[in-house]
This record gives structure tokens, C-alpha cells and sequence, in this order.
């Protein structure tokens, strides 16, 4: 009982955790040939997207850190001996709900329409080095007589919700909305130098460092908590193409801030910490005495502010070409770039099949983003013409395998509603 | 309504994200990493009390201690006392009616306190409680006021009114009150002012003048008054004191409760001073029995040998020049050569057996009644040792236990490193145990791990430090031990290279220690 618990647990993260290259448009909805389904009133989407990787950290790894578990002492081995000098790592997670209102024209134009949403949105990345991730998992031993450089080490965490409102294209579903943002959680840590020397004989540590963290009202906790407020702008722009059969994608998602109150943190660290042992002189006294080892906490040295500040949403643009080559097969190429150094661009590949006229099957290969290479599927279906539903996900082999270096999945259910026939829209052309 | 019945996906998704993990992540790293250093001097090991280092730097052992205050002020105690006295009206028959304003009953009395063999005249009182009763028997009523010019506080008698009124049926009207004695007088010569123990009274009854009714009195009526004195503590007392002769047995602890070390103690010299310091004005005599170190862990006892100490010992009376007191002393100083001190310190006393015969007032009453005493300050006997730490050992041995208050939340397999640099002219061996609340040895953390002396230098003084590397192995099992209830025990034993042959002990030896851990620590987050 536990453990399908636990697997539900894990497929849950898995679906909540990401907003990735799947972002865009859905393919059935720009190249289905039934487009009956255009002339509903209304539709209401659920969707919730999740993605987490790295580009060293397996899967193994990263479910022991999330679901528990003890991590064996060849497995982190492993790991430290293939990093990278610098490594990332990081996860993307969305859920929401959106209303597309197809009756409505929009200053007299009927090709478009108003939509709104809710969502909320999580990202969390990090950038890491060898020998940090060696001296956390594996122990400093190894670095006796020689010092091991902790940084770079960036890491970042933003949490937030969306109220949105906008307008959309109901022939090609290009879109604009503009959000109101409410910030739940901000960290953020930036140490591009820090080093610690273990000496040879083990009698004293030392820890160099110099860096900047922030982060949101730890008073406020919890779901829309209110800790910040913001703007954001999300565009999604589907041109289709002379030919008839090919369109360009482009979307940028989370143009915008959030200026966390009054009450956020802004700590600034630059010294060196010497470690050499507890001081206990009165070893014979120390029933008296309360024998207390300091935390890190304790002995950094580092100032802190108690103020507001504004920081900007983790902003990502994508860019997809999909071409029909067939009136069964269709192609597509593209690119994700996220503003964050635990990422790195990803591109992609794929290829889909109609297998009837309301389903289609996708196939992907990418590369990039948080973690390595992906193979991906997903299943479109529109039945009747009166729902909508895709799953999926961009690391099929992450479901059978804990070596590999993504988990990700994505689903959306939606609902047409209606039928607004007195504003029938033509097949996209 | 659609909207509200797929909503509840969404509410699904966002509970299951909440979910709570059932086992925390855990992994093991290698940590190395030094844990705990420190310098170890003499004064750390002995309390600072006991020890004090000389103009060259040579640690000595001091003892200093009152030993006894001989009980002396025992014999000039007043305990608790009740003094009733019950007064009729001095007439016949009845009843009579008493116009207002009348005085029933006007009687001096001299109340004995409850003191045997000796024969106070002046006391100062430094605690104590006097509660006062009168009850009135008569139907009317009466202004009762009751005297005692020598119970003064500054300077001034105390004085009981009480305004009383008749009696209801068989039962008296009832009047008390308490006065703290602290900081009181107290003339105990009576009202001739030459007697002693006794306090002079004066008692008037007088039916109050404008009462609302005038007093029907037979003969026989009565006013009873009863004072009791309870727990009285006195500061300073004058008088005779009395002829005494009385046995004293104490058994002292002459080390502040630091734990003595056991095994052998080879010194060079010591000095013993025995003072007798005298603040009572009274002649006494002792007369030494015994006087004995022990040494409980071995239960060894040495009786010190210095023949003056065993004659009969004449004390001469202390004068009070207006409470500045001129003591006066006897003194006796031991040494080696007119003693078996070294014998009686080598034995590692840490309580000293004392028998005594103590005679006061030998002579009788010398002063006429002037013997006085300040309670805090009476008849005394200062102990005084000196030892110069320039001495050998063998297999001495200090020992204690540490209670563990907290768990150690710590999973980890490995070693502790821990360095010694010994600066001292000894070596020793620590042995480091884990034991249960019943003292059963549940894990040897150190079993009896040698520590080099250092190399003495040309003049005995400096010294070259030796440095020492104990591994020390860590497992789980041990960590697990470590919690409220069981203990740490320590012992550490300290040898000279050459037992029969003596050094120095300076204030600038050390031993610097540092222990270094060096093993695979669990680490978890819930």
C-alpha cells in the first residue's frame, strides 16, 4: 500500500513539475481537419505540466532526494567521478485552469476571442560544481592537503500564481495575456567564489566565500500567501505559412515581476571562516558546561537587510516549425531557451502520426534544457469533437529506467461546450 | 456546473503534491574534520582553590580550612520557653461593680527563661519569635498593659496594651500578637538588675475609662498572660558561662569535594599550620585525641604525629574592646622533620578524623559574670597545607564521571584521531568508557592509551614536549550509547619516569590536545 502510494506520490511530482517543450500549442488543434469543434461556445482546459533533470544526476538520485531513501555510497561515487566541472540541475512544474470563449467577437473581429486562466507555477534550479557536489555527497577526505571550489554555486527557487485575462485567435490559437502574479516563495543564492581547504592532517578546515542570497517573507507560507505581487505577459504566436501546411511557432511565457515586501531578506556573504575544533579546556568540568558544536550558520559571517525587492519572473521564449508532409504525417523541429544558468537551450525533434482524424500519436527527440538527451511521446485525442485530451511525456525512458536524467509528463483535459453557430469559423488556411 | 465538476482534478493534483514523505534521504559522507582542541593545564585538572604557583612558576597544593568551631556556641542557646502567668483580683465575693477608670490588678514579676547551667545577663537576639496571649476572665471592660522594659529594640522597652472586653459566658476575651525578635535585647538581670536568666515584667489592668458599661467583677476573676520565646537565635550573649566539659568527634572534608586521585605520591616537603584563634571571652581547654587523614577510597587513615599537638592545649579568653574582639591564638607549624606530614599528605587524605576533650571555664567564674561570645565568631581551628608540587608518581590516577544530558543523533562509522602534545615531566594513560545507569562497561571508547612525559631539560624546569597519535575507533554501536542515563567515565594516570626521585610541577606545562574525526557520517533530511 505504501509503495503505490508512493508511486502515485512520484507520478504526481513528476506530472507538477515542469512547464517545458511541450508549452506551445498543441499540434491536433492546428492541424486537426475537423475543426467543428471551433464552433463551440466555450472551452474549459485542465492541464498540469511537470518536468525535472540534470545533466549529471540520475533519476535514481533525484527520486531518493524527493520520495526518500538512502543514497548508496557507489552510486554517489559514480556520479561525482562523471560531473562535469560545472553542473546543473533543476525542475519546472505547472497546473491550471483556462476558459476560451469562442462566442465572443472582439471589436467586431470574430476571429477573436477572450480566454482567462488561473495557474500556479514553480521553478527551482541549480547550477552546481564537482567538487561541490563531492564534498556534500562524498565527503571532504578526498580534498585533504588541497582545496575544493564550491562555486560557482547558483541556486534559485520561485513560486508563484496567475491570474490572467486575454485574447486568442480562434483560427490559429495565437494568444496574449496579461497576468496578475501573486508570489508565494523567492530564493535565490548566487556564490561565484567558494572554496575550503581541508588540511593534510585533518586539525583545520577553512571556507573562503563570497556571494548573495535572497529571498522572500519566511513569515508567509503556504498557497498565495501574498508574499509578493507582480505582472506577467504571455504571448504565443502561430503563423501559418504560404503553403498551407506549415506553421511557425513562436512563444515567450512570464514577461514580468514580482516585488516581494517589506519583510524579504537580503543577506550578502564575504570572509573566511577557520575551523579548528570546539575550544574545551575544562574537559574535567564539562558536567558544568554544555558541550554545544556551532551550526554553519553560526560561524559565517554575513550582513543582512530586511527590505522589499523586485525580481523577474524566469521568463522562456520557444520557437517550433511543424510542417504536414502528409495528410497522416506531420514534422515538426524547435527550441526552448529558459533565463536561468541551470538550463541550457533544448532542441527537439518530432514527428506525428494521424491515426484517425481526431487522434494523433507524437514522437520527440531533444536535447538540452535541465538534463540530456529525451525521448518523448504524447497522444492526442479530440473525440467528438467535444473534448480534448493529451498526455505525455519528454522522457519516456526516465519511466523504465533510474540511469537516466529526466523525469517529465504533461496532461490536459478540456471541454467544449456549445455551439456557437452563428459564428462559425473557417478552417485555418 | 461543468466547471465545478472537473475542478475537482485539480484539488486532487494540489493534495497529492502536499503529500508528506515516509523515510527521510539519507547518504553517508566521508567527514574529516577537526572536532575538538584545547590546553590542559595543572589548574584545569585541580581546582583553582587547591592550587596557587609560587614566584618561580612551581604549582603548589594549598589546603586551607576551618576545621571546627568546637560547638562552642552551644552552650549559650536559649530554647524555646513558655512563660503563663495567671492574675486574680484581689478580693472577695462578688459581684462588685467597678467604676471606670479602676485598677483591678498592678503586679511585677521576674520570668525565668528555661536555661540550665549557665547564667546569661545581656543577650542579643539575631532570630527568634515572642508571641504574647492575655485573656480576660472578667465581665468587663478593661485596658490591660503589660511591660517589659528590658525586651528593647533601639533602645526602646516593649510595651503590650490590649483593650479587652467582658467575657462571654465561660469563655475568656482573647487578645495576641507576635513581635519578630531579630535585631532585640534582651536584659536578663530581672528588676533588681542582679540576678540573671530572668525578665522583669510589670502587668496593670484598669477598667477602661468611658466604656459603655461599668465591670462586674467577683473575687477570683483572672487576666491570664502567656509569652512564649520560639526558636530564638542569639547574636551575643554576656554572663557565665558556666564550668563545661564536653567530647567532640567531626569528621571533616578538607578537599572542597575534588575528587582525590588514587595511587602512590612521592613528596619532597610540606608544611602543616594547626591555628587555634579564640573570639569568646572564655578561658578553655583542649586536649587533642586524634587527629587523622583518611582516605576514603582506600580507607587508609595516617595519624598525624606531633606531640604538642596531643598536650593540653590552654586557651586564653578573648577581650571585647566595644565589640572590636582581641582573640587570641595557638598556633602549631608541622613540617617533615617534626612530623609524619609527608607520610600523612602521601596517603591522599581528602577528610581529616578529629577527637577532642573541651574544657570551658576551667578556672570558674574569673570575670564576675563577663564572659561574653559573638556566635559568628567563637572558637575556632584553621588548617593550613601547603604542599610544592616537586614530586614523583606512580599510577596516581584521577577519575570522573560525566552524565550524558542529550542523545547524540548521529549515525557514523570511522575513527577519531586525537593528538597529544605533552609539555608535562609525566606520561599517562586515559582510559575513555561508556557506562550503563547500573555502571556496567558497555563500550571501551579508550582503553588505558599511552601518552608520552615530556624530555626534562638541563635546568628541570623546561621541557621539551613530546607529541603522542591515538586512533581511536568509532562505530555506530558506541554512538547509539550515548544518551540519557548511561555516563562517561574518565580516568587518566599520570607516572613520573622515576618514582623515588622528584619534579617539579611549573605553571607553564601544558597538554595541548586536538581530536580530529575522520569517518563516514550519515546524513539525512526529513
Amino acid at each position: 500500500m505504501n509503495k503505490i502510494f508512493l508511486h502515485l506520490a512520484a507520478l504526481t511530482v513528476i506530472i507538477l513539475l515542469s512547464k517545458a517543450i511541450n508549452a506551445q500549442t498543441p499540434t491536433l488543434l492546428l492541424f486537426n481537419p475537423d475543426t467543428s469543434y471551433r464552433q463551440s461556445s466555450s472551452m474549459i482546459q485542465l492541464y498540469g505540466q511537470g518536468i525535472i533533470g540534470s545533466n549529471v544526476l540520475d533519476n535514481r538520485f533525484i527520486k531518493k532526494s524527493f520520495l526518500g531513501g538512502h543514497l548508496e555510497d557507489n552510486h554517489l561515487q559514480g556520479l561525482a567521478e562523471k560531473m562535469n566541472v560545472q553542473n546543473r540541475a533543476g525542475m519546472m512544474a505547472n497546473g491550471g485552469i483556462d476558459l476560451f470563449n469562442f462566442s465572443d467577437t472582439l471589436f467586431a473581429n470574430t476571429d477573436w476571442g477572450l480566454r482567462a486562466g488561473f495557474s500556479t507555477q514553480y521553478h527551482g534550479g541549480i547550477s552546481f560544481s564537482q567538487d561541490a557536489f563531492k564534498t556534500v555527497y562524498v565527503g571532504n577526505k578526498s580534498f585533504a592537503g588541497h582545496i575544493a571550489d564550491l562555486g560557482p554555486l547558483v541556486l534559485n527557487y520561485q513560486a508563484w500564481q496567475k491570474f490572467g485575462a486575454g485574447i486568442f485567435n480562434k483560427k490559429n490559437w495565437s494568444s496574449a495575456t496579461l497576468s496578475l502574479v501573486a508570489g508565494q516563495q523567492y530564493q535565490s543564492l548566487i556564490a561565484n567564489n567558494v572554496k575550503m581547504y581541508t588540511s593534510e592532517s585533518g586539525d583545520s578546515l577553512s571556507l573562503s566565500y563570497a556571494g548573495d542570497y535572497y529571498r522572500s517573507d519566511t513569515l508567509r507560507k503556504g498557497f498565495a500567501n501574498g508574499s509578493g505581487l507582480g505582472l506577467a505577459l504571455d504571448f504565443n504566436y502561430n503563423i501559418p505559412l504560404a503553403d498551407g501546411k506549415s506553421i511557425m511557432s513562436f512563444a515567450v511565457y512570464d514577461i514580468g515581476f514580482i516585488a516581494w515586501n517589506k519583510n524579504s531578506q537580503q543577506f550578502t556573504y564575504e570572509s573566511t571562516t577557520s575551523w579548528t575544533g570546539l575550544a574545551v579546556n575544562s574537559v574535567f568540568q564539562l558536567d558544568n558546561d554544555s558541550l554545544r558544536f556551532p551550526n554553519l550558520r553560526d560561524t559565517l559571517d554575513y550582513t543582512k537587510k530586511t527590505k522589499g525587492f523586485t525580481a523577474a519572473l524566469p521568463t522562456s521564449v520557444h520557437v517550433r516549425y511543424a510542417k504536414q508532409f502528409h495528410e497522416k504525417h506531420l514534422y515538426e523541429v524547435g527550441v526552448s531557451i529558459w533565463a536561468t544558468r541551470a538550463a541550457i537551450p533544448a532542441i527537439y525533434i518530432g514527428a506525428s502520426q494521424f491515426l484517425c482524424n481526431n487522434f494523433i500519436l507524437r514522437e520527440r527527440i531533444s536535447y538540452g534544457g535541465f538534463g540530456k538527451f529525451g525521448f518523448g511521446v504524447d497522444a492526442q485525442w479530440m473525440p467528438k469533437s467535444s473534448w480534448y485530451l493529451s498526455a505525455g511525456t519528454s522522457n519516456l525512458d526516465g519511466l523504465f529506467t533510474s540511469k537516466t536524467h529526466g523525469m517529465s509528463a504533461h496532461i490536459t483535459l478540456a471541454k467544449f461546450f456549445g455551439r456557437a453557430s452563428d459564428n462559425e469559423i473557417p478552417p485555418m488556411e | 456546473m461543468n466547471l465545478f465538476r472537473y475542478s475537482h482534478i485539480l484539488v486532487v493534483i494540489l493534495v497529492l503534491t502536499g503529500c508528506k514523505r515516509e523515510e527521510p534521504t539519507s547518504w553517508n559522507t566521508h567527514v574529516y574534520a577537526p572536532l575538538v582542541q584545547g590546553r590542559l593545564t595543572l589548574d584545569n585538572l585541580i581546582p583553582d582553590t587547591l592550587l596557587y604557583a609560587d614566584d618561580n612558576g612551581l604549582w603548589h597544593l594549598k589546603v586551607t580550612k576551618n576545621l571546627t568551631d568546637f560547638n562552642l556556641d552551644s552552650i549559650v542557646t536559649i530554647p524555646d520557653t513558655v512563660i503563663r502567668k495567671s492574675f486574680k483580683v484581689p478580693i472577695n465575693g462578688g459581684p462588685i461593680t467597678l467604676p471606670n477608670g479602676t485598677t483591678i490588678i498592678n503586679q511585677h514579676e521576674n520570668n525565668k527563661l528555661n536555661i540550665n547551667d549557665v547564667e546569661l545577663r545581656y543577650v542579643k537576639m539575631k532570630a527568634g519569635r515572642l508571641e504574647y496571649t492575655i485573656k480576660s476572665y472578667i465581665n468587663g471592660y478593661l485596658t490591660c498593659t503589660y511591660n517589659i522594659p528590658g525586651v528593647k529594640l533601639n533602645g526602646v522597652g516593649t510595651v503590650i496594651q490590649a483593650q479587652t472586653e467582658p467575657k462571654q459566658g465561660n469563655q475568656p476575651f482573647v487578645f495576641s500578637g507576635e513581635l519578630d525578635l531579630s535585631g532585640y535585647e534582651m536584659s536578663l538581670t530581672g528588676q533588681s538588675g542582679f540576678m540573671s536568666n530572668r525578665v522583669y515584667t510589670h502587668l496593670s489592668i484598669v477598667t477602661t475609662p468611658n466604656s459603655p458599661s461599668q465591670a462586674q467583677v467577683y473575687g477570683q476573676d483572672s487576666v491570664v498572660v502567656e509569652l512564649k520565646f520560639i526558636e530564638p537565635v542569639i547574636e551575643y550573649a554576656k554572663g557565665y558561662f558556666g564550668q563545661h566539659v564536653y567530647n567532640l568527634q567531626q569528621t571533616v572534608d578538607i578537599t572542597n569535594d575534588f575528587m582525590m586521585p588514587t595511587g602512590t605520591l612521592n613528596i619532597d616537603q610540606a608544611s602543616l599550620n594547626l591555628n587555634i584563634v579564640n573570639a569568646v571571652g572564655v578561658d578553655a581547654q583542649i586536649k587533642f585525641e586524634t587527629l587523622a587523614g583518611l582516605n576514603p577510597q582506600t580507607d587508609s587513615n595516617v595519624h598525624l604525629q606531633h606531640d604538642p599537638l596531643y598536650q593540653t592545649i590552654n586557651i586564653t579568653r578573648a577581650h571585647d574592646n566595644n565589640g572590636y574582639v582581641q582573640t587570641t591564638q595557638n598556633n602549631f607549624s608541622l613540617n617533615n622533620a617534626n612530623s609524619n606530614l609527608d607520610v600523612f599528605i602521601e596517603n591522599l587524605p581528602s577528610q581529616l578524623q578529629m577527637a577532642a576533650q573541651i574544657k570551658v571555664n576551667p578556672l570558674g567564674d574569673q570575670t564576675s559574670g563577663n564572659d561574653f561570645i559573638y556566635t559568628s565568631n567563637s572558637l575556632q581551628a584553621w588548617l593550613d597545607i601547603q604542599v610544592p608540587l616537586n614530586i614523583g608518581m606512580h599510577h596516581l590516577a584521577f577519575a570522573d564521571t560525566l552524565d550524558i544530558n542529550t542523545s547524540i543523533e548521529l549515525v557514523a562509522e570511522g575513527k577519531l584521531a586525537l593528538q597529544v602534545m605533552n609539555a608535562f615531566p609525566f606520561s599517562a594513560t586515559c582510559s575513555v568508557l561508556i557506562l550503563s545507569s547500573d555502571n556496567q562497561v558497555l563500550h571501551y571508547i579508550l582503553q588505558e592509551a599511552p601518552i608520552a612525559h615530556a624530555i626534562l631539560g638541563y635546568n628541570s624546569m623546561t621541557t621539551t614536549p613530546s607529541t603522542t597519535l591515538i586512533q581511536i575507533p568509532v562505530n555506530a554501536d558506541q554512538l547509539r550509547e550515548i544518551h540519557p542515563g548511561n555516563r562517561f567515565a574518565i580516568r587518566v594516570q599520570l607516572d613520573t619516569p622515576q618514582n623515588n626521585e622528584h619534579y617539579g610541577l611549573y605553571k607553564d606545562y601544558y597538554m595541548d590536545f586536538k581530536l580530529i574525526g575522520d569517518g563516514k557520517m550519515e546524513v539525512s533530511y526529513e
